[in-house]
């Protein structure tokens, strides 16, 4: 009875064994051409449209991501995680990682923007980046160290100078903050949950979000006070050869078109 | 003759190892199979207490995370092992000593915090308690909101660690405590006082262990209070999210904090090992 019980056992265990080492084969078999990228979290939208149609006009290549906040991702590398190209939301993270000799050598990708993203019930009682300094608004930002925190710190800051929103305009701002996310992706979450009011996110997220489906409310921050970011493409020391392949499509005019498409900005 | 070589390589080779009744090949073979997961078990330990050094220390001394995480971490989960102790202990006692209809059910429901992923009750806890949830919409309503606050942490931290005490003072009270407690009765005593006088003392080693392993569960939490509770410095950042934190700025002081979680784990469960013994 029981020797019965523990064969059947014996052989289920056997069958799921061998079914996922030929799954395990079949990737590792592409593992000539595979290119692993470690990407900003706040690519997630666009690098999946890029994985479909870059497949199509290289189907031998194959793409695997890992998202996740660039300065996360560089943790990760300096530990020694095994990646082809670094897509990184700061150029700090990736001079860090060049001076470490885990970059090769990077360029600009692409540059991005701030923007307040707002959760529905918010829409009507927040008019203008003043009234995030009301009582009673929850706030989220990404960590400081994440690039989209750092940035949303220094446009705060950058507000702080400027004429309509006074002296303690930034301490109140401050006293409504109640979470610094991990990474952009979760200050998003977290609004479109509705559990905060607003949150500053890029406005390719937001662009992201509408190609979605998903029209979030917004609230545009002043010109003079935005921070424009930049993307760096860092192609990292043993990288494999079909990486430079991904990133010349990247840089061409159809992954160009697509950034844009994206909310992304091309520099000039 | 064969048998005689074994008893006799059994008692040359292995004299503390060797089991009764098993052949010594089956010792051998077990003791080398046992060794190999023991070193693959300890070896992360040994990592974090080996890693440490005095820099490190220093940074993590002067470092905000270490003073603020110890403080809420402590302050939340003793809040939190309260109320679990003050919850579930009628509830343990239900389990115990009653059997009625969907029983079977409700140890399942009660037992499944142990084994559902933190990330699937973190969101959990955002639906029924967030802002937009459902008994959370309810009290916005009347201006209370629990995420991001030291409320939603301690909210996760009893999602989380409280089967565990239950669970141990289920034991407790379907032990022996159940024919003394009829016999106090038969004697006279009321029931709060048979209860009292006799089914708590000696539930009394199963209510600590399951009291210490809750504690130490509630004290590691870390995915359902991520989500639910957010992380904010001095807020709703436990030890085990300043860990996270601290990761990408320092990796020192993440592993002090590391060390200083893993002490406090050994102290509890040696503890627990220490009742069970008492408990025999």
């Amino acid at each position: 009875m029981w020797s019965k019980r523990i064969s059947i056992l014996a052989v289920m265990l056997c069958v799921t064994v061998a079914v996922s080492a030929c799954g395990a084969d079949a990737s590792s078999q592409e593992d000539a051409d595979s290119v692993t990228v470690y990407a900003a979290a706040s690519l997630k939208g666009v690098l999946d449209a890029a994985q479909v149609s870059f497949s199509e006009q290289y189907p031998e290549i194959d793409l695997a991501f890992n998202f996740a906040g660039t300065h996360v991702l560089k943790t990760q590398l300096e530990q020694g995680a095994d990646a082809d190209l670094f897509l990184a939301a700061r150029e700090q993270d990736v001079q860090d990682l060049q001076d470490q000799n885990i970059v090769e050598r990077y360029l600009r990708l692409a540059d991005n923007r701030l923007v307040v993203v707002m959760s529905e019930d918010s829409r009507d009682r927040l008019q203008s980046i003043r009234d995030l300094a009301d009582e009673n608004v929850l706030l989220v930002l990404a960590e400081s160290n994440a690039p989209v925190g750092e940035y949303a710190l220094r446009m705060i800051d950058r507000l702080e100078q400027m004429e309509p929103f006074g002296v303690d305009f930034k301490e109140r701002l401050m006293n409504n903050i109640v979470s610094y996310e991990s990474n952009e992706q979760h200050v998003l979450a977290k609004i479109e949950l509705g559990e905060a009011d607003a949150g500053v996110i890029y406005t390719s997220s937001l662009a992201t979000a509408a190609l979605a489906g998903k029209q979030l409310a917004s609230l545009p921050i002043p010109e003079q006070a935005n921070v424009t970011s930049s993307y760096y493409a860092a192609s990292l020391i043993g990288a494999s050869p079909e990486t430079a392949i991904f990133l010349d499509w990247l840089q061409s005019e159809d992954g160009k078109a697509l950034l844009e498409s994206y909310g992304y900005l091309q520099e000039g | 003759m064969s048998r005689v070589f074994v008893n006799t390589m059994n008692r040359l080779m292995l004299p503390k190892l060797a089991m009764p009744l098993v052949p010594v090949g089956f010792t051998i073979l077990f003791s080398l199979v046992s060794l190999l997961i023991v070193c693959f078990l300890c070896m992360p330990i040994i990592g974090l207490f080996t890693s440490i050094t005095l820099d490190h220390l220093y940074a993590a001394l002067r470092s905000p995370h270490l003073r603020s995480g110890v403080a809420l971490s402590l302050f939340t989960s003793i809040i939190s092992i309260s109320l679990i102790v003050m919850l579930g202990t009628p509830l343990a006692y239900m389990l115990a000593r009653s059997s009625f209809r969907g029983k079977q059910l409700l140890e399942v429901l009660v037992d499944l915090p142990m084994v559902i992923p933190p990330s699937v009750a973190g969101i959990g806890l955002i639906l029924a308690f967030g802002r937009k949830g459902l008994i959370g919409s309810w009290l916005a309503d009347y201006g209370i909101t629990i995420s991001f606050t030291v409320v939603a942490v301690i909210f996760a931290q009893v999602f989380i660690a409280a089967p565990f005490y239950i669970r141990s003072a289920k034991e407790g009270f379907k032990d022996s405590s159940k024919e003394m407690e009829a016999m106090a009765r038969s004697l006279g005593a009321s029931w709060w006082r048979s209860f009292s006088q006799v089914t708590l003392p000696l539930a009394r080693p199963y209510l600590l262990s399951g009291m210490l392993t809750s504690w130490a569960r509630a004290l590691g939490e870390f995915g359902a209070t991520i989500m639910f509770a957010g992380n904010f410095l001095g807020r709703t950042e436990t030890l085990p999210l300043a860990i996270y934190s601290a990761m990408n700025e320092d990796l020192g002081v993440a592993i002090v904090l590391a060390n200083l979680l893993l002490v406090m784990s050994l102290l509890l469960m040696a503890t627990v090992r220490m009742l069970a013994v008492e408990r025999r």
